[in-house]
């Protein structure tokens, strides 16, 4: 549900704007409206210094790597808040030098880490080549020849040493002998590193013919190894091996900075933000005179400790008048959706979409029943859902007090697999036919992949009531709000489906009693407020709903491929016997299965929600309740 | 050959819709993604958009159950 809010006004004195503003900030429960009037501050020195300031925090934080924004150092936010006055510029401004200096501090660091990096893979790079061509090198240069490299195309090795050879033999006097002697290593795949060893006399042309042939010449990577490394792969193996203990040792550098510098920064983070908002909206409320007026919005259930708590800190300094707001007031009205702790955790659907609208439903309650049934329906499995609940009770140990999110996940998984046991029953499913194999388990109502015409009418059946419950919710909300043209326009379809519902069970004899004249009595009924509500475009509403009503088929299609994949996880069994590959085969297919299962169920039974349901009832119109208050809890700076 | 081409008219029924669909998703999937990052609170109209051609393949299955239960 969706609680109600009461519009509270304060005016106090402008030399208490500030500290009534932390005292609020502290309560934590006022939702400040912000007039559009309000939207021009006077940009101050102060204001941009801070802004400034916390935008340089957190690209530090960003340099450092830091990501455990959750956790900043509390106890050290508690402290630089008593003892630095950040509203003072001259502070701010030491405390951007000292940033400024552990900046570069931390440039260093990162150089040096990234430098060790790279000089490492050159280093191998260097090695790899050495390694390979030292002994090369070494003899060649012994009978004075001179040696290049070469980065060569694979394919063109063959045409391009027989292109040398006949440059060589050309360059080469009668009476001497030619000379070319070459050796090759692969680099990636398509490419080959070359060295080439030539009499002194034909080295020129043999470049100059390589560089037509389009090589190019193999720069060994520029490091201090270079020389040393051809002379002796020993060398390059010994600073390897040096390399990557001072890379780590800066590396744990490295993270102890970001351990130990992380936190604090997040926590001046925090104490700038908090600062920055405060003075900010000190400016905003001040203005002219020697009065200072906030308007804003608390739950009816906090305004009574609200206002006592303003009285006690401020006594007669301010004034403060609440009441309840004018229906012409309802859309900014700051929504708080309140639930029963079994729904709560469904609210998470409702963060994907605009808030509802102020004295609007709050469909949660309604998510949290039909979700969880849609969803056991498409999976309808006993062992999946064993497996499901066991992943939902290991994130919920596990997230306990650490994410909201995730808790919410949890409790959401558990519903689900609920269901899916109780839908496993009714379908007599436990891994697909497992259970019927080996304990003879029989379904309570249907076979799935025997009888898929009865699930296939309960699953229209289902969308038929879901879509009437949304139809009625509709024309509620039209009536609340004093919409006639989408009560009957809602109430035109319902009727309708309604009509034509009534004619098929008549039509079918599906019960000993007629309802011709009940369904033409809907229809017409139906027909007529469709026409008052949108003329032709009612009708088309209905064709739609229709549509929508066929939609929920899928809760079928997707159950039965379900429970169709799990058989053929099993069937493997049979095929290869009870041997380690049937068994890893079939475990595999199962665990697919899985995955497909509770993605598909969610996802769709989702859609079912968004698209179907919602769609009949539900305007995103309202805005998100957003109370001043720390970015921590209230409780440990109360008054 | 009868049960063959009833088969076959099943298989075109969930096939054809089922190209359909993942052509249309893979549109708007990709539309979808790119529009999240820009405005991340789109996210649950994006899911609508890319869950909406699934219909078609939703009513290929019907047809196809149908074509079997009727006349297979």
């Amino acid at each position: 549900m969706i609680t109600d809010m009461v519009n509270l006004k304060i005016i106090g004195l402008k030399s208490d704007g500030k500290d009534l503003l932390e005292h609020i900030r502290d309560l934590g429960v006022l939702h400040i409206e912000e007039e559009k009037e309000y939207y021009q501050v006077t940009e101050e020195p102060l204001i941009e210094k801070m802004r400034f300031l916390r935008a340089g925090v957190l690209g530090l934080l960003e340099d450092l790597g830091w990501k455990d924004l959750d956790n900043p150092d509390w106890g050290l936010a508690e402290s630089l808040r008593e003892i630095v006055p950040l509203n003072d510029i001259a502070v701010l401004e030491e405390i951007e030098k000292s940033l400024m200096e552990f900046k570069e501090r931390l440039s260093e660091m990162t150089d040096e880490v990234r430098a060790l990096e790279e000089s490492t893979v050159a280093l191998k790079q260097v090695h790899y080549i050495a390694t390979h061509f030292h002994s090369f090198f070494s003899e060649e240069k012994k009978n004075e020849k001179v040696v290049s490299l070469w980065l060569v195309d694979s394919s063109k090795l063959d045409n391009l040493l027989k292109g040398l050879e006949r440059t060589i033999r050309s360059l080469t006097p009668v009476v001497e002998r030619p000379y070319l002697n070459h050796k090759a290593i692969s680099q990636g795949e398509n490419f080959l590193v070359l060295a080439l060893s030539v009499n002194p006399e034909s080295s020129s042309a043999v470049s100059k013919l390589m560089e037509e042939f389009g090589c190019i010449s193999y720069l060994v990577p520029k490091t201090a190894m270079d020389e040393l490394a051809l002379e002796s792969p020993n060398a390059s193996q010994m600073e390897l091996k040096w390399l990557p203990k001072k890379l780590a040792q800066a590396k744990t550098t490295l993270d102890a900075a970001k351990r130990e510098w992380g936190p604090r920064l997040a926590a001046l983070y925090v104490i700038l933000d908090e600062e920055l908002e405060l003075l900010v909206l000190e400016k905003k409320f001040s203005g002219g005179g020697e009065l200072f007026t906030l308007n804003g919005w608390v739950p009816l259930s906090a305004l009574e400790d609200t206002v006592s708590s303003l009285k006690h800190r401020f006594g007669e300094r301010i004034l403060a008048t609440w009441r309840a707001p004018e229906p012409q007031e309802w859309p900014k009205v700051p929504i708080l959706l309140k639930n029963s702790k079994w729904a709560k955790p469904f609210e998470l659907f409702l963060k994907l979409l605009p808030m509802p609208g102020y004295k609007s439903i709050d469909p949660t309650a309604l998510i949290a029943i039909f979700f969880p049934f849609f969803a056991g329906c498409m999976i309808g499995d006993i062992g999946y859902g064993i497996v499901f609940g066991l992943i939902g009770l290991w994130m919920f140990k596990k997230y306990r007090n650490r994410s909201a999110i995730m808790m919410n996940v949890s409790q959401i998984l558990m519903n689900i697999a609920i269901l899916s046991i109780l839908w496993g029953f009714l379908y007599g499913e436990f891994f697909g036919d497992l259970g019927h194999r080996l304990i003879h388990l029989k379904p309570l109502w249907v076979e799935r992949t025997e009888g898929i015409i009865p699930v296939m009418a309960f699953t229209i059946a289902l969308g038929m009531a879901h879509i009437l419950l949304g139809l009625a919710l509709g024309a509620y909300e039209g009536v609340r709000h004093n919409k006639k043209r989408h009560v009957y326009e809602r109430l035109g379809t319902l009727f309708t489906l309604l009509g034509i519902l009534l004619f098929i069970v008549n039509h079918m004899d599906l019960v000993n009693l007629n309802f011709m004249w009940a369904a033409l009595v809907f229809l017409v009924f139906g027909l007529a407020f469709l026409i008052k509500g949108r003329n032709l475009a009612g009708l088309i509403e209905t064709i739609g709903s229709i549509g929508n009503i066929l939609s929920y088929i899928r809760i079928a299609a997707i159950g039965l491929s379900s429970a169709i994949l799990a058989m053929v996880a099993t069937k493997f069994v049979d095929v290869l016997g009870v041997s380690f590959f049937g068994i890893l085969l079939a475990f595999s297919i199962h665990l697919l299965n899985l995955i497909i299962a509770i993605a598909g169920s969610v996802l769709h039974s989702a859609r079912l929600h968004y698209v179907e349901f919602f769609g009949k009832f539900y305007e995103g119109v309202g805005n998100k309740y957003k109370p001043l208050k720390r970015r921590r809890g209230t409780a440990w700076k109360k008054p | 050959m009868e049960k063959a081409l009833i088969g076959l008219g099943a298989a075109l029924a969930v096939g054809i819709p089922a190209l359909a669909t993942a052509y249309a998703q893979a549109k708007i999937g990709s539309a979808g993604a790119a529009t999240i990052a820009e405005k991340p609170e789109t996210a649950a109209m994006m899911i609508i958009l890319e869950a909406l051609p699934e219909t078609m393949v939703i009513l290929g299955f019907v047809v196809a159950i149908m074509l079997i239960l009727q006349f297979a």
